[in-house]
């Protein structure tokens, strides 16, 4: 059993390889698969493997549990009685004959590869002919007006640059804390303020109505102070109430610093 | 100038590069006409055949490149020591024939056809400079694509891929057959 086997298994490229072989030997028509004694043979095949101390690619045991698969999906009755009910054995046959077409095809290669190609061939020259030479037509107004527009985008790419630094300067002046104080101290003098004149008046910034967004908001939070609201979009007016006190929010979370 | 000249200057010229040279190249260097070049490479090609030169044109995939007749191989080769044995294992073949077959091909597109793993075959052909890198897929894991190279032409000895000869193995002869992956892609969903 085990000499019958060993000189041919080294020979099957793959499962597809071993799967013809089954089939021809035993004489199958490839559209009508006889799944089970197929699978049989398949089998044994691996057993034979196996007792070789032979490594089993991966591919041939997927193939192991394929035919299995298909065994049993056709040993169970159909339930729907549909006429195009799809043969478990489909996927398999297309594959193999997909497969027959690659054999045939590397077949033919073979055979031209041996006849073909009798021919020698030089090598690359190896003279350096150098890069080909090109001619640029430029007027003197072309160049020029190149040289303007390198400078303009240059001196645009700089101005760019320098209000990227400003933003950063003028991101640190402003932070909760700073507008908490603030609005302590002006709810000291009045009592009650108006969040659009404050914050969002003449010389205030994005960054002034923000911070000065979530003070306000901050302190409802900790009821020092009520808003009032006529209607969307309406100013919103701040107005402290008794818990608040002159030292309020002089030590705050560091993230409103 | 006439026809004559040009194909001089076009044997001139295939004899100075060794290698294949595209038509498109001769024309812009000489300025002229692509078809014209085609045209005179052709006829260039058919004067060497009727002559029974000892050298001959050969087109491969577009490209022409000059070499030694087929017929006289035998003699040719007792002038070298040692050629190497070119012939390619069977798992070789299959890969070569599945690329080839396909104008080109990925690795699991092989693997698909072949049922096994195909990365050295792949690799070995690589070495032999038979197939290429085409780019890759647009698809998951953007995996590589492999087409034949100028190589696979000269040692097959084909013009252009419409050498191959079709295969068919069904028995009820060519009839449409379900191709498993008609255009090479995964699906996307």
């Amino acid at each position: 059993m085990e000499v019958k086997c060993d000189l041919k298994l080294e020979n099957f490229q793959g499962p597809f390889d071993l799967l013809f072989h089954l089939i021809e030997k035993n004489e199958m028509d490839l559209y009508d698969i006889q799944i089970s004694e197929i699978t049989e043979q398949y089998l044994e095949y691996l057993f034979a493997m196996e007792s070789l101390n032979m490594d089993i690619a991966s591919e041939f045991l997927v193939m192991a549990a394929t035919l299995l698969h298909i065994k049993s999906r056709m040993l169970l009755p159909t339930v729907s009685e549909e006429e195009d009910e799809i043969d478990p054995r489909e996927q398999l046959v297309l594959q193999l004959l997909e497969y027959k077409r690659c054999k045939a095809s590397a077949g033919l290669l073979k055979d031209i590869h041996a006849t073909a190609g009798l021919n020698f061939y030089r090598k690359p020259s190896s003279e350096d002919f150098g890069k080909t030479e090109r001619t640029y037509s430029l007027a003197p107004n072309v160049l020029r007006d190149m040289y303007v527009l390198i400078c303009e985008r240059s001196i645009a790419r700089k101005n760019l640059g320098a209000r990227k630094v400003n933003n950063i300067l003028r991101h640190e002046k402003y932070t909760v804390e700073q507008k908490l104080r603030k609005l302590v101290k002006l709810l000291f003098e009045k009592e009650e303020i108006s969040f659009f004149e404050e914050f969002m008046g003449k010389g205030a910034n994005r960054l002034d109505s923000i911070t000065g967004f979530l003070s306000i908001l901050e302190m409802a939070r900790s009821r020092k102070a009520k808003l009032r609201q006529r209607g969307i979009f309406e100013d919103i007016i701040v107005r402290r109430t008794e818990q608040l006190k002159e030292d309020d929010f002089t030590d705050v979370p560091e993230l409103y610093k | 100038m006439k026809d004559r000249d040009y194909k001089n200057i076009l044997e001139a010229m295939l004899f100075a590069t060794g290698e294949e040279i595209q038509p498109g190249r001769i024309a812009s260097a000489l300025d002229i006409d692509k078809g014209t070049v085609e045209r005179l490479l052709k006829e260039l090609s058919e004067e060497y055949n009727g002559e029974h030169r000892g050298i001959v044109l050969r087109e491969l995939n577009g490209s022409w490149q000059m070499c030694t007749n087929p017929l006289y191989f035998e003699n040719v080769r007792l002038l070298f020591e040692k050629i190497d044995n070119k012939s390619l294992s069977q798992a070789a073949y299959e890969t070569l024939a599945v690329i080839a077959y396909n104008t080109e091909a990925t690795r699991a597109k092989v693997e698909s056809v072949r049922g096994v793993n195909s990365g050295s075959s792949i690799s070995t052909l690589v070495d032999k400079g038979l197939i290429e890198e085409a780019g890759r897929l647009d698809a998951p894991g953007r995996p590589v694509v492999y087409r034949p190279s100028v190589e696979f032409y000269r040692a097959f000895g084909f013009r252009s891929l419409d050498d191959l000869i079709p295969v068919d193995t069904s028995p009820e002869g060519p009839e449409e057959e379900p191709k498993v992956f008609p255009d090479d892609r995964i699906p996307m969903d």
